[in-house]
């Protein structure tokens, strides 16, 4: 292991550990912005107390993470109840460390793919091509962006059960660059089971999984059946645990049907406050289809010659449009994006959304506040930020899509023009 | 004594066969003029759609109107009564199971002969609109349903908030005067109604009417579209208005009328003049055929009661006397009936010293 | 899509032709608009930009009823007060509960006594303790689930402030009044409070069960009412009363509800008292722009502090709307005075804010939360002062952005120069940039400033290290000082170890300029008041201050920039500014007094701060140390940044 890797492992669990340990790590742990209702650390206290004491925790409307979440933590608050904050925060490092390793192979392929091409590019594009060494940076990027940043902290001294999923998808990242097929379809079964929404991961990994394949449909084929397959029988599993099918409502049913409104950063509970009763089903299934396979098929054919790249965005797109999003997730997929680092020159917002991000996160907190402990602002302030918060997010994603094609443009066609020349990719 | 004027009343159904040489069974010429006109019976909606111990004077202003028809002779069977809170039982309410349309306190309201039909949460829109078209629930009580039929005369009274086409009911809902316009187009396409009179105080009233598309339709608004509706005055004891200008100046109007006065409708449209009443008072009388001016109030304000006529003595009050015994009383005391007793007289509403 | 991020490819062209205006006029242009954000602040004194108060709030039906309140209630409280005056020979340091109790248990309230602790956080954990007492009246007809509170703070005979101790008298008065009245829709909470804010602390930590805080040991309450719906906070200095003024800033900068305040204003009117906002009722007329200005910023001066003026303040944390009335005693004796007269109307105001407070069905949400008074009856709402606040933090924004602009295509110039001649008519798109920005260096300066305000924090609140200090026969006061002292060689060192080139330090700045334009933004929110006295403070040196880009370096110029950054250090600040009011206080007395005198007082207030901060929760001091000081650390980093080395770049050319 790299030594910059190292320390920036031990320094950030240091970071971690003395927050959690300070008195704000209870404040902390009731933000709305980093606490939902899906992964909130408190509701999965309750739920396994409940357990514990023979009363399903799917009758309420407490807990809704998955059975095998029940069956890990109520074996872990049972056992090591003392240091549950130190195994989140390792299990957090260990996320960055797969983050680190999948981006190095994900860099190596990039890399050899381009070698592959490399002849076809135009002069003067050395700027935009990946280089050697991009196999080493890159990934320590990755790592020291979901290391360092202050929503992944946040969301580790949260105790969130989002550090969970960002495990899982780390080793389903992992294990694709890897290409180790079962671990990989298992990790996206278990984080199906607990998100639903990174289900539309299949389509990558189907893709990826089937790149140097002559049969490719057939290839994908198998890898969608086997990921039903192995999704169904951990359903099973968890039937055979619990004993009835009640889990099912109470989680994927929650998440499809956005039942709890309380307020958090995504668009959904502002708009389901103020909808009548009649039209909820129509737009909940329209705002559903937004977040899963409305961009799901478009981009999967714009994108198909690199799975990682439609990885990353889709993985995105789930996160912003889920119904009970957290700033977890969002460091998660953001710690993806300095793998195209290439198209950066492309970028041109750069600087707007950071801006935006470093502006929302700190007044969208201060307006809550307002809202619900002073009693003085209301609920328009807090959507009003959260909107713009959103906004930049999508800002951000369709700035890396344009740019990865500006960039594949550019490759072959050379990075210098005519000043009369129009050039447009619409 | 109280039997007395019962029985005083008893004798005039068993003696009136009589007067009218009871040769054949023939109906006082009066009802067959009534009659032919189509107006057969007499109903009244009230409701007040506000909650909240600040709107107290749209409670006062429902219970005072429904003690004037009462007092006109709408019997309670006939007058639905929605009364959307409970002021006088409101905790803030210093004069305790009371309420008042005046500052002088000088008449409860909410007496104790008061029956109200719709009260509290089950004045919504849904209720409202059910109600006026007949398509109540299966089971609902007869006293909250309106039993009108091709014949009747209907008198609309609503008080609340209003604005430019809606009425809110509750704080939590509202109908808009399309909805209120429609729903009386059913009560008239399912014959439910004769004439229909309609009331209205709230801020913005007339824009409440203005949509009303069916026929035989009097309407009388507090305020025109873009005016507000103003309360009377306070009650300092009790620290809330007590009472609507429009209303206060209805009332006025309807104390000083007997059942049977001779006050035409034109008179009750002309009540408070901008001058007192600050708002326009807007009417609608385009889907009136008649002209109000040779309307008598009471056809809307007042009770046609039907009368049925017998030769057979019937006891009304107390089932332990039996009949013969009765009869007996009663035909010695028709032996002493002069004809100054036979005079018409208009008993209280509730003899309830009978029951005891 | 072409809103969200422009797909086509030859998007560069125009750009630099502009990026040469916005080179020269960034400065100008925020300034400009720093300059527009504080006209249209000083504008706001103009009547045309105020509006006239009013009640948003149908329920409260203010002044409708008709007092109930005899004679008797008056005699009552003059007995009360004699009795009163008779306890406090008796009870010179504190409050006679014994009579107290039996007063209200007289009366008919369920009574009660609360006791807290407080561990003082300094001087080895001295320990004092305090007892508040309360009796609650219970609404006759409904469940107990909402109540007022009327809370009177008692100060003993030898104590500091000035005395209140009709405040007592009165409010037993009235509730033998309202006792006997069958109206109430709400509890009533009569409150007797000890050790001025800290027992109303104690008290509503004990309400609402928060035991997090170990410094403050709020105790139990064996008695509560339903949940707080408004408190009204009496200070009666004297029965005979002159005016009523009204305390409404709260902890952090909180107002009450601007119909709370409507209220109170209508209701004192009505009984015939004056009543102002902090002034005598001779108000000053409308058109007075001067004076409107003045009073703007004399309420902005005391909200801006965020230390509570009042007991009411500490209610609004709890999303309680709360205000005192200070009964202000007449000065000059006047002939034939009626005091049966003024108890009456006095009783009258609270009768009638109980019953219109009684009458509230929700708590208060219409009126305004975010304004600011220039008189009892006018105001400023917040949709009328934030413009100002915006465009000043806005400006500092903005100019993070045209710096950014500019630092990015600086490079490019550069290069483009170069290839002018081959590439005359063509675009280049992506370019290899030759200048590095080393922004592990930077993030080092941020972090590394950033921990020592967390450092200074933790020095200045660290129990242990309080404790040491005690032990080592240090004063509190003087270990503060010299931590800070500690803390601020720490600051001016830091350029010694990290500097920056000219090139990184750009990117600093934007960093830092986006840092203080957000933590303007979100501290105006909380609290204008704070927020505009920063925003016109630290936004000119923001902007102004720019990173010296020439190589030749003028020592005299660098000294003045330097002198200008200590000048603007949050610590010198604080002693400049109670050294001017000092000054403005004691203006006869010898400067160099003076001088001394600000010294300890802002030691003092340092102090203060402190406590305020572990008590009550107030976050300036967190502020001025967790942000203010790392940006000014940032600042003065920046102002050290090397000229970028010739060499190298010919090197590179």
């Amino acid at each position: 292991m790299n030594k910059k890797l190292l320390y920036s492992l031990l320094i950030s669990g240091a970071i971690r550990y003395f927050i959690s340990i300070s008195k704000y790590s209870r404040s902390i742990e009731n933000h709305v912005e980093i606490s939902t209702p899906l992964n909130s650390f408190k509701r999965l206290k309750e739920g396994v107390f409940l357990y514990d004491n023979g009363i399903d925790p799917y009758d309420g409307d407490i807990f809704h993470e998955s059975p095998f979440i029940l069956i890990a933590a109520n074996f872990l608050l049972k056992n090591f109840g003392e240091f549950i904050s130190l195994i989140l925060i390792i299990i957090d490092l260990l996320s960055a460390v797969f983050i680190y390793y999948g981006s190095k192979s994900i860099s190596k392929r990039n890399y050899e793919r381009q070698q592959l091409e490399v002849s076809t590019y135009a002069k003067g594009t050395e700027e935009i091509q990946f280089s050697k060494s991009d196999i080493d940076n890159i990934p320590f990027i990755c790592a020291f962006a979901y290391l360092f940043n202050p929503y992944s902290i946040l969301n580790c001294v949260g105790q969130t059960t989002t550090v969970w999923s960002n495990f899982l998808l780390s080793v389903v990242i992992y294990s694709m660059s890897k290409n180790m097929k079962f671990i990989c379809l298992l990790a996206l079964a278990f984080e199906t089971q607990k998100n639903f929404y990174p289900f539309v991961l299949i389509v990558p990994i189907a893709l990826a999984f089937s790149e140097n394949d002559k049969s490719k449909n057939l290839k994908r084929i198998i890898t969608v059946v086997t990921f039903a397959s192995i999704f169904g029988l951990l359903n099973y599993i968890a039937f055979t645990y619990m004993g009835n099918w009640k889990f099912l409502d109470s989680t994927f049913g929650f998440i499809i049907h956005c039942r709890d409104l309380t307020p958090n950063i995504g668009l959904f509970w502002y708009f389901f406050t103020e909808m009548f009763d009649h039209f909820r089903e129509l737009f909940l299934y329209t705002f559903q289809l937004n977040t899963t396979i409305l961009y799901l098929f478009p981009l999967t054919f714009t994108f198909k010659e690199s799975p990682e790249f439609l990885l990353t965005i889709l993985l995105s797109l789930v996160t912003i449009f889920s119904s009970y999003p957290c700033i977890g997730a969002i460091a998660f997929y953001m710690s993806l994006i300095p793998l195209w680092k290439r198209c950066s020159p492309f970028m041109s917002h750069n600087f707007i959304v950071i801006a935006t991000f470093i502006v929302t996160s700190i007044l969208g907190p201060t307006v809550y506040h307002l809202w619900m402990y002073a009693n003085s602002a209301n609920a328009n302030f807090y959507f009003g930020v959260t909107l713009v918060f959103c906004t930049s997010q999508i800002f951000l994603l369709t700035d890396l899509c344009f740019a990865y094609l500006k960039r594949k443009f550019c490759l072959t066609n050379g990075v210098t023009f005519d000043k009369t020349m129009k050039l447009s990719l619409e | 004594m109280e039997i007395k004027s019962i029985l005083k009343i008893l004798l005039i159904l068993i003696l009136s066969p009589l007067l009218c040489h009871s040769s054949e069974i023939e109906l006082p010429s009066k009802y067959v003029e009534r009659a032919a006109q189509g107006h057969t019976n007499n109903w009244a909606v009230l409701v007040d759609t506000s909650r909240f111990w600040f709107n107290y004077r749209h409670v006062a202003n429902v219970l005072s109107i429904y003690r004037s028809v009462k007092r006109l002779g709408i019997p309670d069977s006939q007058i639905i009564l929605m009364v959307a809170e409970d002021m006088a039982c409101n905790p803030r309410n210093p004069r305790p199971a009371t309420v008042f349309n005046n500052m002088n306190q000088q008449i409860n309201v909410y007496g104790n002969d008061v029956e109200v039909d719709y009260r509290g949460y089950e004045v919504t829109v849904e209720n409202f609109v059910r109600l006026l078209t007949g398509r109540n629930h299966n089971g609902t009580a007869r006293s909250k349903k309106l039993l009108t039929d091709s014949g009747s005369n209907v008198l609309i009274y609503l008080t609340g908030h209003g604005g430019e086409g809606f009425l809110k009911f509750q704080d939590s809902e509202e109908i808009t005067s399309q909805e209120l316009a429609d729903a009386i187009e059913q009560m008239w396409q399912k014959q439910r109604y004769h004439e229909l009179f309609f009331m209205i105080d709230t801020c913005q009233a007339a824009s409440m009417y203005e949509k009303f598309y069916s026929p035989n339709i009097l309407a009388v608004a507090s305020s025109l579209v873009g005016e507000d509706s103003l309360s009377h005055h306070v009650d300092p004891a009790i620290g809330v208005y007590i009472i609507d200008r429009y209303t206060y100046y209805a009332l006025e109007f309807l104390e000083k009328v007997e059942p049977n006065s001779k006050k035409t409708m034109a008179e009750f449209l002309s009540v408070c003049p901008k001058r007192v009443c600050i708002s326009t008072v807007g009417v609608r009388r385009d889907l009136y055929p008649k002209d109000p001016s040779s309307v008598p109030i009471t056809n809307f304000f007042g009770s046609v009661r039907p009368i049925e006529m017998t030769n057979q003595v019937v006891n009304i009050s107390m089932s332990s006397i039996p009949d013969e015994k009765e009869s007996e009383i009663v035909e010695k005391i028709a032996k002493g009936v002069t004809y100054s007793d036979l005079k018409i007289k208009f008993p209280e509403q509730f003899p309830s010293n009978i029951f005891k | 899509m072409g809103i969200l991020s422009n797909p086509s490819i030859g998007a560069h062209e125009k750009k630099t032709k502009y990026i040469t205006i916005i080179n020269k006029y960034s400065n100008l242009f925020c300034f400009l608009l720093y300059l527009i954000g504080f006209g249209w602040f000083c504008a706001l004194s103009f009547p045309q930009f105020q509006s006239n108060t009013y009640f948003s709030e149908n329920a409260l039906l203010p002044g409708l009823v008709l007092s109930e309140l005899k004679m008797d209630s008056v005699n009552l409280a003059k007995t009360y007060l004699n009795e009163l005056e008779h306890e406090r020979t008796s009870h010179k340091s504190n409050i006679p509960y014994p009579w107290m109790q039996a007063k209200m248990k007289q009366i008919g309230l369920k009574t009660y006594i609360h006791n807290f602790t407080l561990n003082y956080p300094f001087g080895g954990g001295k320990r004092f303790e305090g007892k508040n007492i309360y009796g609650i009246l219970r609404g006759p007809r409904i469940g107990a689930t909402e109540s007022i509170v009327i809370s009177v703070p008692y100060r003993p005979p030898n104590t500091a402030h000035t005395s209140i101790t009709a405040s007592v008298p009165l409010i037993l008065a009235f509730a033998d009044f309202a006792r006997r009245q069958k109206y109430w829709s709400k509890d009533i909470i009569f409150l007797v409070t000890d050790q001025e804010q800290l027992g109303m602390q104690a008290f509503l930590e004990a309400y609402y069960g928060e035991d997090e805080n170990n410094i403050l040991d709020s105790g139990t309450l064996y008695g509560k009412a339903g949940s707080i719906v408004a408190a009204i906070n009496m200070e009666i200095q004297d029965f005979d009363v002159d005016f009523n003024s009204l305390k409404i800033e709260g902890l952090n900068g909180q107002l009450p509800n601007l119909d709370l305040h409507n209220l109170v204003v209508k209701l004192s009117h009505k009984n015939g008292i004056p009543i102002g906002y902090k002034t005598k009722m001779s108000e000053h007329p409308r058109d007075d722009v001067i004076a409107n200005f003045f009073s703007l910023l004399s309420m902005m001066w005391t909200q801006s502090s965020g230390v509570p003026n009042g007991n009411h303040g500490l209610f609004h944390k709890y999303g309680i709307e709360a205000l005192t009335i200070e009964a202000v005693k007449r000065e000059t004796s006047v002939k034939n005075n009626n005091v049966h007269h003024k108890i009456m109307a006095l009783l009258k105001i609270i009768e009638g804010i109980s019953r219109s407070l009684n009458n509230l069905l929700e708590r208060f949400h219409q009126s305004f939360f975010f304004y600011v008074i220039v008189s009892a009856d006018r105001f400023i709402s917040i949709g009328d002062y934030m413009p100002s606040v915006g465009l000043m933090s806005a400006s500092l924004l903005i100019k993070s952005f045209l710096l950014w602009l500019i630092a990015n295509n600086k490079n490019e110039d550069d290069e483009q120069e170069n290839e002018n001649k081959e590439e005359e008519d063509k675009i280049v798109i992506v370019r290899k940039s030759k200048t590095t920005i080393d922004y592990i260096k930077i993030g080092t300066i941020i972090l590394c400033s950033h921990i020592v305000g967390v450092g200074a924090l933790l020095i200045t609140t660290n129990k242990f290290i309080h404790d040491y200090l005690f032990s080592m026969n240090i004063p509190t006061q003087t270990g503060i000082f010299y931590s800070i002292i500690f803390i601020i060689a720490v600051s001016l060192l830091m350029p010694k170890f990290l500097r920056l080139n000219v090139i990184d330090a750009q990117y600093l700045n934007i960093v830092l300029l986006i840092e203080l334009g957000t933590m303007l933004l979100s501290v105006s929110m909380l609290n204008f008041s704070l927020g505009f006295f920063l925003c016109v403070f630290i936004t000119p040196f923001a902007i102004l201050i720019n990173i010296q880009e020439n190589s030749r370096r003028n020592l005299l110029k660098f000294l003045i920039r330097s002198l200008i950054h200590l000048i603007i250090h949050p610590i010198t600040v604080l002693y400049g500014i109670i050294c001017l009011l000092s000054y403005i206080a004691f203006n006869e007395m010898n400067f160099n007094y003076i001088v001394d005198k600000s010294f300890t007082a802002t030691i003092d207030a340092i102090t203060f701060a402190v406590v305020d901060s572990l008590i009550y929760g107030n976050w300036l001091f967190d502020l001025t140390f967790l942000i203010l000081l790392p940006c000014w650390i940032m600042l003065w980093i920046l102002n050290f940044s090397k000229p970028i080395e010739k060499k190298n770049k010919d090197k590179s050319e």
